[in-house]
């Protein structure tokens, strides 16, 4: 049997956790030496390892005994390979360097895809899963932005900011890569299956560091937080409300020395609450998508803006439309809101809503509330 | 000896004739009643039986036996007290027989021999001039309701001992005709409830106006507090007097369901707003003996379904069929009723489960929270909302506002004059309004020219409308033109009626 296949024996024995493997692989040079090793030389290490808990040690030590069938071994890999997926061990030549950050490095990780490529940049990209209109707005506004940069996005397929940051960067055709805190062939949440293929599609990658059909417990997502964190050259926060679970992946990346920009908003909203806390505290603040690229690409590279709406001409033509459109922005505003902004009488305003929502320039999101679209 | 004496029962929102038939012969003391009654019925033996005595009339102990005719039918109520009294007081011979041929008596008595008022007066006074008789003898309490209707004289009595005397001196004291149509001329609007209250929601308001104007359905969607129940109940002030046929309609089936004042008829458009607990049957109506539901209650006025989300779905769904067909039949074993519901339908409902949706500093729902949320009344019903609206959270301004606001008054001229033009466009059609309008009916006076043609067509795929959509959105801009004055529908028309599509709430 190859390294390669040593590993994945390792890491797919059932109540084998990282956390062990790391203490096994002290007294065990390889996995190698470990699927050779006698059972009771485990078994005292493992002793060692647990205590005296003699359920788990059992398992532990059942688990390590009943899986060293080579031929099922070798098929397992093989039946992955042919799904698309591929197993790259701590060994591998292309394990990513950028876990060299990383004390905790998972010993090997699934990908379907790509990864991310070392000689680009990569942003990571981050925020609350139940997000404002303002926080997805600006989400894709910096995804597109970076993007059509040939920046690559890293996300970690959550819904809200995460799905938007993965969508924008493949609506203007660049490269986005996301962490699952899942199994590689779990696709949560269920409804963003779409975006988990077309990520492939799009010359993207699916990462995950576990077990093939893992189920999304609730630990593995802070967990899977710091390979986000490691594979970003710099992390953007979009939103994030107090205690937010955005916050553990600032957390890694400040562990791992890398840029923390954080997008400012009203101190009265709360989901602007923890980002404007990380601005205080000295990470770097977003104004304008132009700006940021300025800044990590330097000027030497031609910075290239992604193809906006042109300027909707019925914004030219009437001057309540032009009105009525200035009164909106990212946050949802309900029309007898904008009624009392303006002076428009209620058939007046329906009808200028109207006309810009056919014409894209605004979206409903709610039954009679409004949002600017970009 | 032999005698009878006609009454009526009430079944569905109809009166039934029914004849009492006494025998009072030799053989046993005993008391018999046949005739397929309820128990209600039955135990009128001790009430007939201790009423007669109390009313100083010492009845021979005899064999008495009660026929209820026909035979085959259900009776239920206490309106058979008194006709089964003045059958067996007149078998016995202590009452005039000759009386008794062309009267029909219903009433309801007490052990001391007083008259209670009953319930459905007003279809048995139909019934009973239906079937050719000349004088019905009503308790004194409905006196009011049996005399609105027309070549039929009402006595009304308020005791045994009365009835038995005007009976026997062969002279009747009528109670005087009411003349409906001069009551609704004279009568002062209830303006407790008023459109001038409700500040701050123009929008709201509009979709409210226009929805009357042509008899659509209307959904409310807001946080709480923001006024949608406030609004519900002001739409009765708004809507167009009440006719004669309606009135007598309206208070027929008050009638039947006993919620008819002592002394008056429905004189206003009702309005329900049944509790979200309620069961299928209250909503539609039906029990043992059909009883109408609250659809049925609204009928010619407005249902209100308040947090609609909230009611039971099947209960919800049951209203499909009414509010198609604008009546409601009720199939049992037993029996087979027809009740009217021709009702405009208002439904309020929260954006989500803490309601402050999309306010996401309020809001903490995702937005799978949103969706399953709506799904509770997603489907079918949804379809039958033209107009959909959403109302704003109230600020601390909008109380204190100045700005002047529609009041009931004006609306209701608005709708006055958009349902005149109704009425002239559907002169011999049988609709009376645009929300009634069948695909022929829309083809025929909704016409587009071709710019405003060509905007519905884009609207209609931007926003993947269906069919039923479609021709919603031209119904709506129909009402908008005609609250407009305008002959055609424009542009504006077209766009204001988009913007009150539902589909949000489908998504």
């Amino acid at each position: 049997m190859t390294r390669e296949e040593y590993w994945f024996w390792l890491c797919n024995c059932p109540d084998i956790y990282q956390q062990d493997i790391q203490r096994l692989l002290k007294v065990f040079d390889s996995p190698e030496e470990l699927f050779k090793a006698d059972s009771k030389v485990i078994a005292k290490e493992l002793l060692k390892i647990n205590g005296p808990d003699p359920s788990l040690n059992r398992k532990q030590l059942a688990s390590l005994l009943n899986t060293r069938g080579e031929d099922e071994i070798k098929r397992n890999l093989e039946k992955r390979k042919n799904e698309g997926v591929s197993f790259v061990s701590i060994d591998s030549p292309e394990y990513p360097k950028h876990f060299d950050v990383l004390t905790d490095k998972p010993y090997a990780i699934y990908v379907k895809g790509k990864l991310p490529e070392d000689n680009k940049i990569s942003v990571g990209m981050v925020g609350a899963r139940n997000c404002s209109g303002y926080g997805k707005t600006m989400a894709g506004k910096f995804a597109k932005a970076l993007a059509v940069n040939d920046v690559q996005i890293i996300s970690g397929m959550a819904v809200g900011i995460d799905t938007v940051s993965s969508r924008s960067a493949i609506i203007v055709g660049g490269k986005t890569f996301v962490v699952l805190g899942s199994g590689i062939d779990y696709i949560y949440p269920r409804e963003n299956i779409e975006l988990y293929y077309d990520i492939i599609f799009h010359g993207g990658g699916i990462i995950s560091e576990y077990p093939f059909g893992s189920k999304p417990i609730g630990w593995q997502f802070p967990h899977r937080n710091r390979l986000i964190s490691a594979f970003s050259d710099y992390l953007l926060i979009m939103e994030a409300r107090k205690q937010s679970g955005t916050l553990t992946t600032a957390e890694h990346a400040l562990r791992q020395g890398k840029d923390i920009f954080a997008l400012p908003g009203r101190v009265t909203d709360s989901l602007s609450e923890s980002c404007n806390t990380l601005i205080s505290e000295g990470a770097g603040m977003l104004s304008t998508p132009e700006h940021f690229i300025q800044y990590i690409l330097g000027k030497q590279k031609q910075n290239r803006a992604p193809e906006l709406n042109p300027q909707s001409p019925i914004l030219n033509t009437d001057q309540k439309v032009r009105l009525v459109y200035s009164v909106l922005n990212f946050e949802p505003k309900i029309v007898q809101q904008v009624m009392e902004e303006t002076h428009l009488e209620p058939e007046e305003t329906a009808e200028i809503l109207m006309e810009l929502e056919l014409s894209g320039l605004i979206k409903e999101v709610g039954k009679d509330y409004y949002v600017r679209e970009d | 000896m032999f005698c009878k004496v006609y009454c009526a029962d009430i079944c569905g929102i109809d009166a039934q004739k029914i004849c009492v038939e006494a025998d009072v012969s030799g053989g046993l003391p005993a008391f018999t009643m046949v005739g397929l009654p309820s128990s209600e019925v039955k135990e009128s033996r001790e009430r007939v039986l201790r009423a007669i005595s109390n009313s100083g009339i010492d009845l021979p102990p005899r064999k008495i036996t009660i026929n209820l005719a026909p035979a085959s039918l259900r009776k239920s109520g206490s309106g058979f007290d008194l006709p089964i009294a003045c059958a067996i007081l007149a078998a016995s011979g202590f009452l005039n027989t000759e009386m008794l041929k062309d009267i029909m008596i219903v009433g309801e008595l007490g052990l001391d021999g007083s008259i209670n008022p009953i319930r459905g007066i007003l279809p048995i006074a139909i019934k009973a001039r239906e079937e050719g008789f000349q004088t019905l003898v009503v308790p004194e309490k409905n006196a009011m309701e049996g005399s609105a209707i027309t070549d039929l004289n009402v006595a009304h009595v308020s005791s045994l001992k009365d009835l038995i005397h005007q009976l026997n001196r062969k002279q009747l004291e009528y109670a005087e005709h009411v003349d409906i149509e001069e009551t609704l001329n004279h009568r002062f609007l209830n303006n407790s409830l008023d459109f001038i209250d409700v500040k701050g929601q123009e929008k709201a308001k509009r979709a409210v106006l226009v929805s009357v104007a042509g008899f659509h359905n209307l959904l409310f969607i807001g946080p709480p507090g923001s006024g949608k129940s406030m609004m519900a109940q002001r739409i009765p002030s708004i809507l167009n007097r009440i006719t004669v046929k309606e009135c007598l309609e309206i208070s027929q089936i008050y009638s039947v369901a006993g919620l008819l004042g002592n002394d008056s008829l429905m004189m206003e458009r009702p309005f329900r707003a049944p509790h979200h607990s309620i069961t299928n049957a209250a909503l539609i109506g039906g029990n043992n003996y059909p009883r109408p539901g609250e659809i049925t209650l609204a009928h010619k006025g407005v249902l209100f379904l308040d947090e609609v989300a909230e009611f039971k779905k099947e209960t919800i769904e049951n209203l499909r069929q009414p509010l198609e067909e604008k009546q409601i039949v009720i199939n049992r074993a037993a029996y087979r009723v027809v009740f009217p519901a021709d009702f405009m339908l208002v439904m309020a409902m929260n954006p989500c489960k803490c309601g402050f949706y999309p306010d996401k500093n309020l809001c903490n729902c995702s937005e799978a929270d949103v969706s399953r949320y709506f799904g509770k009344i997603r489907g079918p019903i949804l379809d039958r909302v033209d107009i959909c609206v959403g109302t704003k959270k109230l600020d601390s301004e909008d109380f204190k506002t100045e700005k002047l606001t529609m009041s009931s008054e004006e609306m209701r001229t608005h709708v006055n004059e958009a349902q005149k033009i109704q009425l002239e466009r559907f002169k011999n059609t049988g609709i009376s309004f645009n929300s009634q309008m069948g695909r022929k009916e829309i083809e025929t006076y909704c016409c587009l020219d071709l710019k405003t043609q060509e905007i519905l067509n884009k609207a209609y795929e931007k926003y993947n409308m269906t069919a039923r959509g479609y021709y919603k959105v031209l119904k709506v801009a129909r009402t908008i033109a005609d609250l407009a004055g305008e002959e055609t529908i424009g542009k504006m028309h077209i766009m204001e009626a988009l913007s009150y599509r539902n589909a949000f709430v489908n998504r």
